[in-house]
């Protein structure tokens, strides 16, 4: 069980990441717009 | 003296041996001209026609972040899974959950920092596959990085593709390694196979002295500054570094490829002058940590004063002598300046106020920095200083020739920003709780250093540690682990963003009142950026640790 806890935890990393990544993109994005 | 010429040659020689190897990483970054050269071919071939296509920032940000994720979860289950899994002469069980987690991410991120003791707990498939093959890749991710920062910003004008650069820059990572490797072998250090020797001591008892597979990830942990040996040890254990010969030469590994990355960097963005301008920066900041070390750790521990005892060659407590006694803070120094994180003496004998300049070097993470990394994290400091100057003269402020608006100004903060708050919230979570009272060997102020030690270790990417800590624990583990995340990605990150934010606008044509990034007024601003920064930031937790250490022994 913990097995699956710790690799989720990895995986829940770098998901909450690659979010971080779309939100700063769309600043990007924006200031191009603009 | 010897002791200072001793860094000063290190320095010298890595930047004799950088500037052929920084030519040698801007050929490989750049595109293929006319003709796919054979790699490109043979890459197409393998992996089909779409996979060198040119990215977007995004793309590129995105292919970087999936191919760590596989290295994270192949080397998460190779742990978990080691018992059963070849290359296992001493018959090693599978890592525990937590520290699997930990030591995963940790070579992930480039880091290195290991809360388990490599002779005891891992096999050789582990070091091999899970841990070296990542000590590669790691590094490659890093120099991939700044590549693709080099070209949007330079003349070429496009990000690349990751794939192409990751396996461009491991190939030369693997060169380089087999040649050192093939040095440290015929100086003394083993690889092998064969399990511990057991044998009879002189005094009849008997000792099972560990080896394996030694010099392969020895190299490679200097080469790539990851820092993560193959004994708990380090570089301090005689199998991984066997003599002062091989010292030098693995703590010029260290200096050789940061350097270089600079190198790549000015041919690449074809401004040479600024690259020197960074060098300067850089070897100014290292020298101001190098010379007090060398200098503070030549005086005799003064809680030691009044024994019987000669101390004439200054603090010798954790040192390995067949390297002279000066290796131990020069080579504290160069681990942390540039984010390896190998040791080769006990950081937590140094005398405090020595112990402070590796803190220092962690806080600041750019004299030199990890492999390609460091750059990215001095550019964040440029974009500032540009900032600053910029209100101080009254003019929008220029890089590349790109105006500094507020949306690059925002994603500089931010990274800079996360760096303290994961040190600094960190540490006062884990003193201010049994999370890290319960782990500390000593109370008081040394305690608070071997905690801020760890934390800034985690958060800056570089793996060494205070040591005294009791740190294979759950909270440990997994804090440590997600700092070394958060401190690992967004700085890479985040500079991919504004690099590519300030290669979406005009050219502003150079004038007058442009402020040039390559002259020595610019480097000058740049390091008092970078001090005043730094001390701003971290100064509280340095007075509560190791000066308020220094300031009770000497009492």
């Amino acid at each position: 069980m913990q097995i699956l806890i710790f690799l989720v935890i990895g995986w829940a990393a770098f998901a909450v990441c690659t979010s971080i990544l779309g939100a700063i993109d769309r600043v990007v994005q924006e200031g191009n717009e603009r | 003296v010897y002791d200072l010429i001793y860094a000063f040659a290190l320095l010298i020689v890595a930047l004799a041996l950088s500037w052929p190897l920084g030519r040698v990483m801007a050929a490989i970054a750049r595109p293929s001209r006319d003709q796919p050269d054979w790699l490109d071919r043979a890459m197409t071939k393998v992996l089909g026609p779409r996979a060198l296509a040119e990215q977007t920032w995004k793309g590129y940000a995105l292919t970087l972040l999936g191919f760590n994720v596989v290295m994270f979860t192949v080397t998460y289950a190779i742990l978990i899974f080691q018992g059963s899994l070849p290359l296992n002469p001493a018959g090693k069980p599978g890592v525990e959950p937590s520290l699997a987690f930990h030591t995963a991410m940790s070579f992930a991120t480039n880091t290195n920092l290991q809360h388990y003791s490599g002779e005891v707990a891992l096999s050789y498939f582990s070091q091999l596959f899970g841990l070296t093959w990542l000590q590669f890749v790691s590094a490659a991710t890093g120099i991939a990085a700044l590549a693709a920062i080099a070209r949007v910003l330079g003349p070429i004008g496009k990000i690349g593709n990751f794939y192409r650069d990751l396996v461009r820059f491991t190939l030369l990572l693997v060169l380089l390694a087999l040649l050192v490797g093939c040095v440290l072998i015929v100086a003394g250090t083993p690889m092998t196979f064969a399990g511990p020797v057991e044998l009879t001591t002189l005094e009849g008892g008997q000792q099972t002295i560990a080896r394996g597979p030694v010099a392969a990830m020895v190299a490679i942990k200097q080469l790539g500054t990851n820092g993560g040996g193959f004994f708990g040890p380090n570089s301090a254990h005689p199998l991984e570094n066997p003599s002062f010969f091989t010292c030098a030469l693995e703590n010029l590994s260290i200096l050789v490829m940061p350097m270089a990355s600079l190198w790549m960097f000015g041919r690449l963005t074809g401004r040479m002058r600024d690259a020197w301008v960074l060098f300067a920066v850089m070897a100014a900041l290292f020298l101001a940590l190098v010379i007090p070390a060398t200098l503070l750790e030549a005086q005799p521990n003064p809680g030691l004063a009044d024994l019987a005892i000669v101390e004439g060659r200054g603090n010798l407590e954790g040192k390995e002598l067949r390297f002279g006694s000066a290796a131990g803070p020069i080579w504290a120094v160069t681990t942390t300046a540039t984010s390896n994180g190998s040791v080769a003496a006990m950081h937590d004998s140094l005398n405090p106020l020595t112990g402070l300049m590796p803190m220092i070097g962690m806080w600041l993470n750019v004299g030199f920095g990890g492999v390609g990394v460091g750059l990215l994290g001095m550019l964040l400091y440029v974009i500032i200083t540009v900032f600053i100057a910029g209100l101080m003269v009254g003019r929008t402020p220029e890089y590349f020739g790109r105006k500094v608006e507020v949306r690059e100004m925002k994603l500089a903060a931010l990274a800079l920003l996360l760096h303290p708050f994961l040190i600094l919230g960190g540490t006062a979570w884990f003193v201010a709780t049994h999370l890290g009272t319960e782990t500390m060997s000593n109370p008081g102020s040394h305690g608070f250093s071997q905690v801020l030690y760890e934390m800034s270790s985690a958060a800056a990417n570089n793996g060494s540690g205070f040591e005294g800590l009791a740190d294979n624990t759950m909270p440990w583990n997994l804090v440590t682990g997600l700092w070394m995340f958060l401190g690992r990605y967004l700085p890479i990150i985040l500079p991919l963003a504004i690099a590519a934010s300030l290669a979406s606008k005009q050219r502003v044509p150079e004038s007058v009142g442009t402020l040039r990034t390559d002259s020595p007024t610019f480097g000058v601003m740049l390091f008092g950026c970078v001090v005043l920064l730094g001390a701003l930031l971290f100064l509280p937790a340095a007075v509560l640790g190791p000066i308020a250490e220094q300031l009770e022994m000497s009492r």
